[in-house]
């Protein structure tokens, strides 16, 4: 066991052994994953020198971090736009469709109201069923733009995509406090 | 390096030595030892065949004069002397322990110390010490069995365990001569145990551990013998102890005994021990309590002691929901469900657990030895004996690290149940122009507002160059090693000043704390989303009220009309002092009564086109946040 032979300067998709995409074959992730993880996991030098433990350390963080970021579709999608120097997570830039702050306004209404709704649990369904099948739509988007080359476009699904995360995970603290009443 | 070298099937310089390995299972009631020999993992009894090692010291002037069950022995008739369940408070502060222990079990000792320590009659006792005690004995046992020193062992800890209480326990067993390969989550020792990383195919599961003192939830993955930590939640101040608790209280309010002195509560304990432990085959059981010298009959049948224990038993399965939520599953998703701890022995909580998993449920390990079982088999492959292991566990950060911004809000950095080790950075800005210095306050729990969290310590980072507000660009990095100890560093990218603090600090939370921080994180959602909003507003108009002065400071003289600047000075005073009530919608208005009072005005300095520096940053905060749903 050794750690030499580690390049820090791979990307994500490269550690892993993976074509940069917005899709992904999840079992090769994980394979990949496990496969680092076996062979650079401090615990493989709970005996070697401290200069091996610390570089144990330093590159599964460097796996953990990067699987991470590539088995959430979102977070590998914006990671894809990264690579060809496009960045998604300029907060500042607000610029969206005015038709889309519509439907996002609609939907956060649909979420705010289901607490107070005689069968909430339905009605919570309902709106993740949307926020998903509209995340599906996003990330089939994202990818034929950027097959297709057009990174502003791309940009801007992916922050759609952004929008429509933030309400599932909002749709999941719903949940959890409707589960806490029980 | 020569170790690895040995390790390295085919390259081996040297015959492999095996090495002596143990595991502990150091319980808050019982602890165990356990140790793998030609292949087979068994627990190691003591000279009278007794496997478990009951984790109770007695102390006299002379020192430790009984650890286990002679000391057990003693606990009736010198209570004070007999310490119990100090697990429950090591890596504690004395405030916390005296808010959490049953406090009939101890006398504290509140000296200038932070760690709090027990008196005794051989004087104060830290429960690291007396933790230690416990780790000897059982280290004693173990090379007395096995004829040699012990190289290394694995020591279980529950998932929840924070950085302190860790510490601590790593310190034991220092003091006790040992050396731990590493710490390892107890639900995670018990599922090794069953051997579950042998199967094919990835895997599931559901480790349900309810002890004498602690109930942790744990759901994991099995991947080829990789085990990953998905979710864990649990209930650190429950147990079986609770059980009886709750059947010595229903003595007592049954037979009017006085249960005010520590000796006879423990009778009652004792007592009620025995009938829960009767109530596991048989339908019913009895007992004579005399207290005060009177007696009684207790007789308890088990509908009647399911019905005592049915609330404690509905707070382990809204924990089992809780986890299965974070794992982000359902119920059907779980493959297997391994039952730990002697109070899964209970019949009512073997159906509940079974019927909430809609599965039966793993029991044929003893529920005792399964977790030191477990740890002797990790200890094992830690200490190289099976090079050819493919074992490998993977952990998880137990509660949320981050830091604090502006508005007393917590920012996460790392999310709980984020794989370990871990590096996290993120950017932060300065908040004034020509700001030089920045404090970051290091938090760790679920819940939005800092005041709600854990503080686990404060630094500064000095020298910040003098820029523009929102100009500096700060990285904190937050580095988490695989141990679970957390190091944050900044940075101000620019200039390249920089600061760092490891995070150590002197006790951890208490159980209770953990537990209601994450019972509070969901429960008061609502609260803390209104006081986020409060909280948020409040930023919103110091910002509005702050680039407004800035402006006018450069250029109000220039741009505006006497009335016009009356006008907006009214409405400035006015966000001033609405700010400060708790108000949320009376600031929201008011800040938009400042903006429309100085609409003119900013249109006016838009269209001079002033400096690119003061267009940047300050003209934007009049502007309609579009943004702001996000």
């Amino acid at each position: 066991m050794s750690t030499d032979g580690f390049s820090f300067s791979a990307d994500y998709f490269e550690l892993f052994g993976l074509t940069p995409d917005v899709d992904i074959d999840a079992d090769a992730l994980r394979d990949g994953f496990m496969k680092l993880q076996r062979q650079y996991h401090p615990d493989r030098f709970a005996s070697g020198s401290a200069t091996e433990k610390r570089l144990a350390v330093q590159i599964t963080s460097y796996v953990n971090e990067a699987q991470q970021v590539l088995a959430n579709p979102l977070k590998r999608a914006a990671y894809c736009l990264k690579l060809r120097g496009v960045d998604t997570d300029n907060e500042t830039d607000s610029s969206m469709p005015p038709d889309f702050l519509m439907e996002q306004l609609e939907l956060r209404e649909e979420l705010e109201e289901i607490e107070e709704a005689t069968d909430p649990y339905d009605q919570l369904e309902t709106v993740r069923d949307q926020l998903r099948d509209r995340q599906t739509e996003l990330q089939s988007e994202t990818r034929d733009c950027l097959q297709s080359g057009d990174l502003d476009a791309a940009r801007t699904a992916v922050r759609k995509w952004q929008f429509m995360d933030k309400l599932e995970r909002e749709a999941q603290s719903i949940e959890a406090r409707l589960d806490d009443k029980l | 390096m020569a170790l690895l070298q040995i390790s390295e099937p085919g390259q081996s310089t040297a015959p492999h030595q095996h090495r002596y390995a143990a595991g502990i299972d150091l319980g808050t009631t019982n602890s165990l030892v356990a140790t793998v020999r030609s292949g087979q993992a068994s627990v190691l009894p003591d000279g009278q065949g007794r496997a478990i090692l009951p984790s109770v010291v007695h102390y006299s002037a002379a020192g430790v004069s009984a650890i286990g069950h002679d000391a057990m022995a003693l606990a009736v008739d010198d209570p004070y002397n007999t310490l119990a369940s100090v697990k429950r408070l090591i890596g504690r502060s004395a405030e916390e322990i005296g808010a959490s222990a049953h406090g009939d079990q101890i006398k504290l000792e509140i000296g200038d110390d932070t760690v709090p320590r027990i008196s005794t009659a051989a004087g104060p006792k830290t429960a690291i010490e007396v933790s230690a005690e416990i780790l000897t004995a059982l280290r004693e046992r173990a090379e007395a069995s096995l004829g040699g020193e012990l190289a290394g062992v694995v020591i279980t800890v529950p998932a929840y365990f924070d950085d302190t209480q860790r510490q601590a326990t790593r310190d034991a067993a220092r003091f006790a001569g040992l050396n731990v390969y590493r710490l390892v989550n107890e639900p995670t020792a018990a599922a090794i145990a069953y051997g579950l990383d042998q199967t094919e195919s990835e895997s599931t599961i559901a480790v349900y551990d309810l002890g004498g003192g602690t109930f942790d939830i744990s759901i994991l993955k099995l991947n080829k013998g990789v085990f990953e930590v998905l979710s864990t939640a649990g209930d650190t101040a429950l147990g079986g102890d609770d059980m009886d608790h709750a059947v010595v209280d229903w003595m007592v309010s049954n037979a009017a005994t006085d249960t005010a002195d520590a000796g006879a509560r423990r009778a009652l304990m004792q007592l009620a021990r025995k009938l829960k432990h009767e109530l596991t085959d048989a339908e019913s059981a009895s007992a004579e309590v005399s207290a005060n010298g009177q007696s009684w009959q207790a007789q308890l049948d088990r509908a009647q002691f399911d019905q005592l224990i049915e609330p404690l038993i509905a707070r382990t399965l809204k924990a089992c929901r809780k986890a299965l939520r974070d794992a982000g599953l359902r119920a059907d998703g779980i493959d297997a469900v391994v039952m730990v701890g002697g109070s899964t022995r209970v019949p009512a909580v073997r159906q509940a657990v079974s019927q909430f998993f809609k599965r039966d449920v793993l029991t044929d390990i003893d529920p005792d030895q399964v977790v030191a079982i477990g740890a002797a088999l990790q200890a094992d492959v830690l200490a190289g004996n099976k090079p050819d292991s493919d074992m490998l566990l993977l952990d998880v950060v137990p509660l949320s690290l981050g830091l604090e911004t502006m508005g007393g809000l917590a920012e996460q950095i790392v999310p709980r149940n984020t794989t370990i080790p871990v590096t996290r950075a993120q950017e932060f800005t300065t908040y004034k122009d020509g700001q030089s210095a920045m404090s970051l306050h290091v938090v760790q729990g679920e819940r939005d507002l800092v005041a709600d969290c854990r503080s686990l310590g404060r630094f500064e980072l000095r020298g910040i160059p003098p820029m523009v507000a929102g100009q500096a660009r700060i990285l904190v990095k937050f580095q988490i090693d695989a141990d679970g100890l957390l190091t944050v560093s900044a940075n101000e990218q620019t200039s390249g000043v920089a600061a760092e603090v490891h995070i150590k600090p002197s006790y951890g939370l208490s159980e209770s704390e953990i537990e209601q921080m994450l019972v509070d994180s969901l429960e008061n959602a609502e609260v803390d989303v209104a006081a986020r909003m409060l909280s948020e507003q409040r930023v919103e108009a110091d910002r509005a009220i702050e680039a407004l002065d800035a402006a006018i400071a450069r250029d109000g003289d220039q741009f505006l009309a006497v009335d016009e600047r009356e006008q907006i000075d009214a409405a400035r005073s006015a966000l001033a002092s609405s700010r400060d009530n708790d108000d949320t919608e009376s600031i929201k208005q008011a800040i938009k009564a400042l903006e429309r009072a100085s609409e003119g005005y900013v249109a006016r300095r838009m269209n001079a086109s002033v400096t690119e520096a003061m267009r940047g940053k300050t003209l934007d905060e009049y502007q309609p946040l579009q943004d702001q749903a996000t």
